[in-house]
C-alpha cells in the first residue's frame, strides 16, 4: 500500500488515487509534421527506470487534482511529491 | 468553533446506536462555490494577493469557516461548499456578487445533489476509520477541521465541528451510506 | 502420554474453574488459562493428528503459532474453522474439535499404511508416476488421500469488521523485549503507541518462566503500561502482512476464545494500521532436530515442554530426555528438575559443553550422554524409547556401540530462528549469523527496527553446533516439515535432480509450502540442502517472506462488503416509485435502475416488448436520472471542448444541442453524448451514465495538466438534476398538457435544441434529443423534485395509456434505430471512422484529442471492425448478442453481435454488431454462428426503422 502526500489534503492510501501514466511527457503539437514516429513515441513509449520515476496521479477520491510525485520503483518509495508547475525534481541516479 | 451551528438545528433520526447517531439536518441549502484557480502562483498565497469578497474569507485545505451567514467547507483548490440556512440564498448571493475584474467564479445551488448526515456520539472517529484512511485522532483532525476522502468506497467530506461530525456525499449514495453505517457499527 | 491429575502450583491456569470440551467425540476437562493444546496432553492425549501425505500419528510439537501437527476442525456445520493449531485455541466451555485427514479418527486412521510406503511415495511422486493415462484420472484419489480440514459449506453466521488505526509507534510483540519498547516509546506523551501481541496474555516467553523475577517484573511491566494513557494494546492480534508505506495488518480474534457467538458480536477484526515507525519484537522461534523418526508423538521441542510445564503446570512425562546441539537444552531440562520434575538425561551433539554447565546437570541427578547422536525412536501410539550412539570427533559418522534409553518424553533443542517475517516482508534484508546458525535482520527498508530475540539478541549464548540431519543413517526418516511430510531424503532426492536453488527445492518438496509456510521447517531444509550440494547456508540463501505470517479467515478479509454492501451503489431520486410501480432493478455501473417494470405474470421479454410498442405506438416515460452532467464554464469553454470531442463545438449556438463522440489520445471512442450550448461561455454535456465519472476525470486531466492556461471551471452536477424522459408520438402532448412556460410546439423547439424555463413551478431544462428514434424531451428539475415529476408526468399521460419503461426496453429501441451505445457495439479499438464518421473528422479544421492517432496505418486497414446492423435472413429466427460473424471459408471470427433483440415493432430480429470491412460489404450475406449453431444472416445499415427520421421531425 503506497502512501502518498497529497499536496493539498495530506497523506492518504493509495485507494484514494488514480496512478495517470509516466509525468513530464508534452503532447506534440499535431500537423501533418509530426512524423507518425514522433507521434507513436509520445502515445506508447515510457520510460521503465530501476530507480526513481515520476508519474503522474489525481487525487480523485480526494481534492480531484492532478500532482506528480516522484517514486523509486525498487523500494516503491515516494520520494517527493510535487504539483505540476514545479520543474522536474532531479535526484541522482536519475536515469531518466 | 464552539456554538452549535445554525444548520442543524432541525434534524431527523435515522440511525441510533450505542456510541453513534446519525441523524439527517433539514431546513438549509447547500452552495457550490467555484473560482478559477490562478494560474503562476501557489492557491494559498490568492486570498493575499487579492482582497476580494470570496478568496479573502474562504477557509484554505482541510478547514471551515463561518462567514456570509454560512458555514465554509473547503473541497478543493479554488472550491467551497457553503451551508446556510433556508431562504438566505438570495442575500448570500448578492454578497458573493463577483465584480467585475475579479476571478472567473461560480456559485451552483446544490442542495439537491448532496446528501448530509450528522453524526455524533463518541464512537464516530472510530466508525468513521473505518472506512477511511483519515487519521481521525481528535490531534490530527480537530474541531473546525474537514477534509475529503474515500469513505466506504465513495468520495465524502466530513467535517468535525464541536462535538459532532458532518458526513457530506452524493446525494445517490445517501441509501447506500447510510446501509453501511449500520452495518459498520455493530460493535 | 502421562495424564496430568495436578497441575504445578505456579501455573497460570485456574484450576478452580474446570472447562468441559469434547476433542474426537469424547469428553474432557480443562482449565480456565489452558489452551486446547495444554488441555489434551494434559489429558494424557499424545496423538493429535495425522500427517498430510503419509497419515503418521503425529503429537504435539510446540506450544505456540509453530505447531505443525496438532491441526483440528474446530465445531461444526456454518460455524466450523479448518486447521486451527490446537496450541492458539483457547478452551472455552462445550468447544468441540476433530481431528484432520483420518477416518474414523487420528488415533485409529485406516489409511495409516500409507506410511509404510514412504520410500515409494517420494517428493512430487505424483509428477512421476501418476501420468498414465493423465494426472487427471489419479488427482482425485490423492486429494481424497492427502489433505487438511474441510472448508465450512455453509454461509458464516459471525460478523467480521475492519478497522483503521494511526500510530506513532507500533511495537509487534509483547514479550519482555516488546514490553520495554512499548514503555520506552510511551515515555514521549505525544506519541501514540499501539502494541500488538498474539497470546491470549502478553508476555510472550515470560509466561512460561519459572522464576520469580520475571513474573514480578511482568507484572510490574503490564501495571505500567496499564497506567499510560498513550498506550493501546491489542492482544489476540496477530500482524500478519507488512506492506509499503509501513501500512501493517493485523487479525484480531475478538471473540473466538468465547466460541461460535451468536447474534451481534464481532467475530474477528482486520487492522490496517498505519504506523509512524515500527518495532518488531517478534522472538525467535525454536528449531527441532533432524533424526530418524522424531515426528513420533512425545518428541517435543524444549520450549514447547517449557512452556507446558511452567505456564500450563503439566508434568509432561515420568522420564524425559533432552536432545541439544546447543545450551538451551540444558537450562530448560534445570528449570525443570527445579520445578520438581524429574529429567532422565540430556543427549547432547557437542563434546565441547560448558562444564559448569554439565556440573549443573549431573548435579541435578541428570545423566549427560555428550558428543551423541539419537538414531532412532521407539514406541507405538507415542514415545517409550530411543537409541543413541556415539559421534565421531568431527560429527560426522557414527561410532561405537548402540545403547538404549527408556523415556517418555524427549525435548529437542536444534537452536532458535529469529521470526524475521515482518522484518522481510517490510523489505529488509537478512544475514546468516555462523555461530547461531540463523539468519538475522540486516538492513531495514522502511521505519521499521527489530529487537531482541527476533533480531538475534538471544541473551545468553548458546554455543550451538549445526547438525542440519544425522549422518550415518538413512534420510528416509528424518523429518524437516512435519506438516508436509518432507524428509531429508526428499530434499537430498531435490539436490540430486538439480533443484539446488532454494525455490526450487521448496516447490519440488513442498518444504515449508503448507500453512505454517515452515516456521519450523525452513531452516532445516536449508541446512539439508545445503550439505547435500557441498554448499555453505550463505550461498544457497533462504526464501523470499510474504504475507500472511499466519492464516485468516477470509471472511475477516471479506469484512462487511457482503451482500447489498458488497459495493457503492446508487439509487436514482425516484427510487422508491420505481419499487413500487414493480420495478425490476439492475445495476448499470453503480446504479440500480428499473431494467423493466414486469406486471403480474409477464416475463421479462413480454414485459420488454410491451413497454418497446407503447413507446413506438404513443407514450412512454424513462428515468434518465443517472445521465451524466457536466458543466463547463468560462471564455475558453467552447476552445476546451472543441479540443475533447471530435464533432464541431465552434458552430453550436445557444440553446442548441449537438451529438458528440469523445476519443483519447490513440484515436479509440471514449464516450460519446450531447455537448449542448447554454451561453457563449457556458456548456452542459451530457455523457452516457455509465462514463460520466471517467468523462469527467479525462476533462479534468487534459484541463489541469494539458492546457493550464485554458480559462475553464468545471461543474459535475450529474445528481443535481433529476431528468425524465418522455418519448413517443404523443410525448409532445402529454408535456403540453402540463403547466410549462416553454413553447415546445413543433415550430418553436424542434430536434436537438435545449430550453429553459419552468415546469409545475419549478425551474427546468429540457432538451429535445432521442436515443429512441421517437419524438423525446428530457426534462431536468432539481434533484428533490424528481418524484413530482415523475408522478406528474405519469398523471399527464394516463389519457395517452403513458407506460413507464426501463433500460432494457431503452436498448431494444435504440437497437431498433441503430443508435450506437459505447462500451457494448464499440470495443477497445473501435475508431470513430469505424462507426461512420469520417467526414466529420475530414470536416473539423481544428486539432482535437486523438486526431493524429486516426491518420497512422491502423486507421486505414480497410480490414477494421465496423459498426453494422445485421440482419437474419428467417424472420422468425432468433440471434444473439455474442454470436460471432464468420469469415467467407467459415473458419475464423471476422467480427461479432453487439447488439440484438426480436424487434415486436418490426416482427423479426434486428441486431448490430461490428465485423471486418462491413461498410463496403452491405448487402452480403454472411453466417453468424452462435454455441455452434450457425444461420444466415446480411449485412445491413445499422438502422431498421425510420432511417429518414422522419419521426424526430414530428
Amino acid at each position: 500500500m503506497l502512501m502518498i502526500r497529497c499536496p493539498w489534503c495530506g497523506t492518504r492510501s493509495e485507494d484514494e488515487f488514480t496512478y495517470g501514466g509516466q509525468a513530464h511527457i508534452a503532447r506534440p503539437f499535431t500537423s501533418p509534421d509530426v512524423s507518425d514516429q514522433v507521434w507513436a513515441d509520445y502515445l506508447y513509449v515510457r520510460s521503465n527506470p530501476k530507480g526513481i520515476h515520476h508519474e503522474r496521479w489525481h487525487h480523485t477520491y480526494g481534492c480531484r487534482q492532478w500532482f506528480h510525485i516522484a517514486r523509486d520503483t525498487v523500494t516503491h518509495e515516494v520520494k517527493a511529491v510535487y504539483r505540476l508547475r514545479d520543474p522536474l525534481l532531479q535526484f541522482g541516479g536519475d536515469d531518466q | 468553533m464552539t456554538e452549535r451551528p445554525f444548520v442543524l438545528q432541525s434534524s431527523k433520526r435515522l440511525l441510533h446506536r450505542s456510541g453513534l447517531f446519525v441523524t439527517e439536518p433539514s431546513q438549509f441549502t447547500l452552495l457550490c462555490v467555484q473560482v478559477l484557480q490562478p494560474k503562476a502562483e501557489a492557491a494559498e498565497s490568492f486570498a493575499d494577493r487579492i482582497a476580494d469578497p470570496i478568496e479573502a474569507v474562504a477557509p484554505g485545505p482541510n478547514a471551515t469557516a463561518f462567514s456570509h451567514g454560512g458555514l465554509w467547507l473547503w473541497s478543493a483548490p479554488g472550491e467551497w461548499l457553503v451551508m446556510i440556512p433556508e431562504g438566505t440564498k438570495d442575500a448570500v448571493l448578492n454578497a458573493l456578487q463577483p465584480s467585475e475584474h475579479r476571478q472567473l467564479c461560480v456559485v451552483h445551488d446544490v442542495t439537491d445533489g448532496y446528501a448530509i448526515l450528522n453524526l455524533y456520539g463518541e464512537k464516530v472517529r472510530q466508525i468513521l476509520a473505518r472506512g477511511s484512511s483519515v487519521d481521525f485522532h481528535p490531534s490530527r483532525f480537530a474541531d473546525g477541521d474537514c477534509c475529503v476522502t474515500r469513505l466506504a468506497g465513495i468520495r465524502v467530506l466530513l467535517v468535525q465541528l464541536a462535538g459532532e461530525s458532518l458526513l457530506i456525499a452524493d446525494v445517490s449514495y445517501s441509501d447506500y451510506l447510510q446501509k453501511w453505517l449500520e452495518a459498520v457499527s455493530i460493535d | 502420554m502421562k495424564k496430568t491429575l495436578k497441575r504445578l502450583p505456579k501455573a497460570r491456569v485456574d484450576t478452580s474453574h474446570p472447562i468441559s470440551f469434547t476433542f474426537e467425540e469424547r469428553a474432557y476437562r480443562g482449565f480456565v488459562g489452558d489452551t486446547l493444546a495444554s488441555a489434551l496432553l494434559a489429558n494424557g492425549v499424545a496423538i493429535v493428528g495425522r500427517s498430510f501425505k503419509l497419515h503418521r500419528p503425529r503429537g504435539l510439537l510446540a506450544a505456540g503459532r509453530e505447531e505443525p501437527n496438532a491441526l483440528v476442525q474446530l465445531e461444526s456445520s456454518a460455524l466450523t474453522e479448518p486447521n486451527a493449531r490446537a496450541t492458539l485455541v483457547p478452551l472455552y466451555e462445550g468447544l468441540h474439535a476433530s481431528g484432520q485427514n483420518a477416518w474414523p479418527s487420528v488415533r485409529h486412521d485406516v489409511f495409516s499404511p500409507l506410511a509404510w510406503c514412504k520410500r515409494f511415495l517420494p517428493a512430487s511422486f505424483y509428477y512421476k508416476t501418476l501420468m498414465w493415462p493423465s494426472w487427471r484420472n489419479w488427482e482425485w484419489l490423492i486429494r481424497r488421500l492427502a489433505g487438511l480440514g474441510r472448508a465450512p459449506t455453509e454461509a458464516d453466521p459471525q460478523y467480521y469488521i475492519k478497522q483503521n488505526v494511526h500510530a506513532d509507534v507500533v511495537v509487534v510483540g509483547a514479550g519482555r523485549s516488546g514490553l520495554k519498547a512499548a514503555l520506552d516509546a510511551a515515555t514521549h506523551p505525544e506519541n501514540r503507541v499501539l502494541l500488538i501481541d498474539e497470546q491470549e496474555e502478553l508476555g510472550g516467553s515470560l509466561l512460561g518462566s519459572p522464576t520469580d523475577a520475571d513474573r514480578r517484573w511482568l507484572s510490574q511491566s503490564l501495571e505500567e503500561l496499564a497506567a499510560l494513557p498513550n498506550v493501546t494494546v491489542l492482544s489476540r492480534t496477530t500482524v500478519n502482512g507488512y506492506y509499503d508505506g509501513n501500512v501493517l495488518a493485523a487479525l484480531e480474534r475478538v471473540t473466538n476464545h468465547l466460541g461460535p457467538t451468536t447474534g451481534y458480536s464481532v467475530r474477528e477484526r482486520l487492522w490496517r494500521i498505519y504506523a509512524g515507525r515500527v518495532v518488531l519484537a517478534t522472538g525467535a522461534i525454536e528449531r527441532p532436530i533432524v533424526f530418524p523418526h522424531n515426528d513420533r508423538p512425545g518428541v517435543m521441542l524444549a520450549s514447547a515442554a517449557r512452556e507446558y510445564t511452567h505456564r500450563y503446570g503439566l508434568t509432561l512425562g515420568e522420564s524425559i530426555v533432552f536432545y541439544c546441539n546447543n545450551d538451551t537444552g540444558y537450562h530448560v531440562a534445570l528449570d525443570m528438575t527445579r520445578a520438581g520434575i524429574p529429567v532422565s538425561a540430556i543427549v547432547d551433539i557437542r563434546g565441547d559443553v560448558d562444564a559448569s554447565l554439565s556440573a549443573a546437570a549431573e548435579d541435578a541427578g541428570i545423566r549427560l550422554y555428550q558428543r551423541c547422536a539419537i538414531t532412532q525412536t521407539h514406541g507405538r501410539r507415542s514415545l517409550r524409547r530411543v537409541k543413541i550412539k556415539q559421534l565421531s570427533p568431527e560429527g560426522d559418522r557414527l561410532i561405537g556401540e548402540s545403547s538404549i534409553l527408556d523415556c517418555d518424553l524427549l525435548a529437542m533443542s536444534g537452536g532458535w530462528t529469529p521470526t524475521v517475517h515482518l522484518h522481510s516482508q517490510a523489505g529488509g534484508t537478512l544475514t546468516y549469523r555462523e555461530n547461531d546458525a540463523c539468519f538475522v535482520p540486516d538492513t531495514a527498508r522502511q521505519s521499521v527496527r527489530s529487537v531482541g530475540r527476533a533480531a538475534g539478541d538471544l541473551t545468553v549464548p548458546l554455543n550451538l553446533r549445526p547438525q542440519w540431519l544425522t549422518p550415518d543413517v538413512s534420510p528416509e526418516h528424518q523429518w524437516v516439515d512435519f506438516q508436509y511430510d518432507v524428509t531429508a531424503s526428499d530434499i537430498q532426492l531435490a539436490a540430486r535432480e538439480n533443484f539446488v536453488s532454494v525455490e526450487h527445492m521448496k516447490r519440488y518438496t513442498t518444504n515449508g509450502m503448507s500453512i505454517d509456510q515452515g516456521k519450523t521447517s525452513n531452516m532445516n531444509g536449508l541446512g539439508v540442502l545445503a550439505t547435500s550440494s557441498c554448499r555453505s547456508i550463505p550461498e544457497v540463501g533462504t526464501t523470499r517472506f510474504r504475507p500472511p505470517y499466519h492464516p485468516g479467515s477470509l471472511g475477516a478479509y471479506a469484512g462487511l462488503e457482503l451482500g447489498t454492501l458488497f459495493e457503492p451503489y446508487r439509487h436514482l431520486p425516484a427510487h422508491e416509485e420505481h419499487k413500487s410501480a414493480g420495478a425490476r432493478f439492475e445495476d448499470y455501473g453503480r446504479w440500480k435502475r428499473p431494467a423493466y417494470y414486469p406486471q403480474s405474470g409477464e416475463q421479462e421479454e413480454s414485459a420488454i416488448a410491451r413497454e418497446a410498442l407503447a413507446v413506438r405506438r404513443s407514450v412512454g416515460l424513462l428515468d434518465y436520472s443517472s445521465l451524466g452532467k457536466i458543466e463547463v464554464r468560462g471564455p475558453h469553454a467552447r476552445e476546451f471542448l472543441n479540443r475533447v470531442y471530435l464533432n464541431n463545438v465552434q458552430t453550436l449556438k445557444p440553446g442548441a444541442a449537438r451529438y458528440a463522440l469523445m476519443l483519447n489520445e490513440s484515436g479509440i471512442v471514449k464516450d460519446d453524448g450531447i455537448v449542448i450550448c447554454l451561453a457563449e461561455d457556458l456548456f452542459l454535456l451530457h455523457t452516457t451514465s455509465a462514463g460520466s465519472s471517467s468523462v469527467y476525470q479525462h476533462l479534468e486531466e487534459c484541463l489541469q495538466c494539458e492546457w493550464p492556461d485554458l480559462e475553464v471551471l468545471l461543474s459535475h452536477r450529474t445528481t443535481q438534476w433529476s431528468t425524465m424522459m418522455l418519448s413517443g408520438p404523443n410525448a409532445r402532448s402529454v408535456l403540453q398538457s402540463l403547466d410549462c412556460d416553454i413553447d415546445i410546439s413543433r415550430d418553436k423547439f424542434s430536434h436537438m435544441q435545449y430550453r429553459e424555463g419552468h415546469i409545475l413551478g419549478q425551474r427546468c431544462r429540457i432538451l429535445r434529443a432521442s436515443f429512441t428514434g421517437e419524438v423525446s424531451f428530457e426534462i431536468s428539475v432539481g434533484a428533490s423534485r424528481g418524484v413530482s415529476l415523475w408522478r406528474e408526468l405519469k398523471s399527464a399521460g394516463k389519457p395517452y395509456g403513458i407506460v413507464p419503461f426501463g433500460i432494457e426496453s431503452l436498448m431494444l429501441l435504440r437497437t431498433e434505430k441503430g443508435y450506437l451505445h459505447i462500451g457494448q457495439d464499440t470495443d477497445g479499438t473501435t475508431m470513430p471512422q469505424d462507426l461512420g464518421w469520417a467526414g466529420a473528422i475530414t470536416r473539423k479544421p481544428t486539432d482535437f484529442i486523438g486526431r493524429r492517432s486516426l491518420e497512422l496505418d491502423v486507421g486505414k486497414d480497410g480490414g477494421r471492425l465496423q459498426f453494422t446492423g445485421i440482419e437474419l435472413l428467417d424472420r422468425q429466427g432468433r440471434i444473439s448478442s455474442g454470436a460471432h460473424v464468420l469469415t467467407e471459408d467459415g473458419r475464423r471470427s471476422a467480427g461479432y453481435v453487439t447488439s440484438a433483440y426480436h424487434s415486436p415493432n418490426l416482427d423479426k430480429p434486428v441486431a448490430l454488431g461490428i465485423v471486418a470491412g462491413a461498410r463496403a460489404r452491405r448487402g452480403e450475406t454472411v453466417t453468424v454462428i452462435y454455441r455452434g449453431q450457425r444461420q444466415v444472416a446480411r449485412l445491413v445499415a445499422p438502422c431498421f426503422l425510420d432511417p429518414e427520421g422522419k419521426k424526430l421531425d414530428d
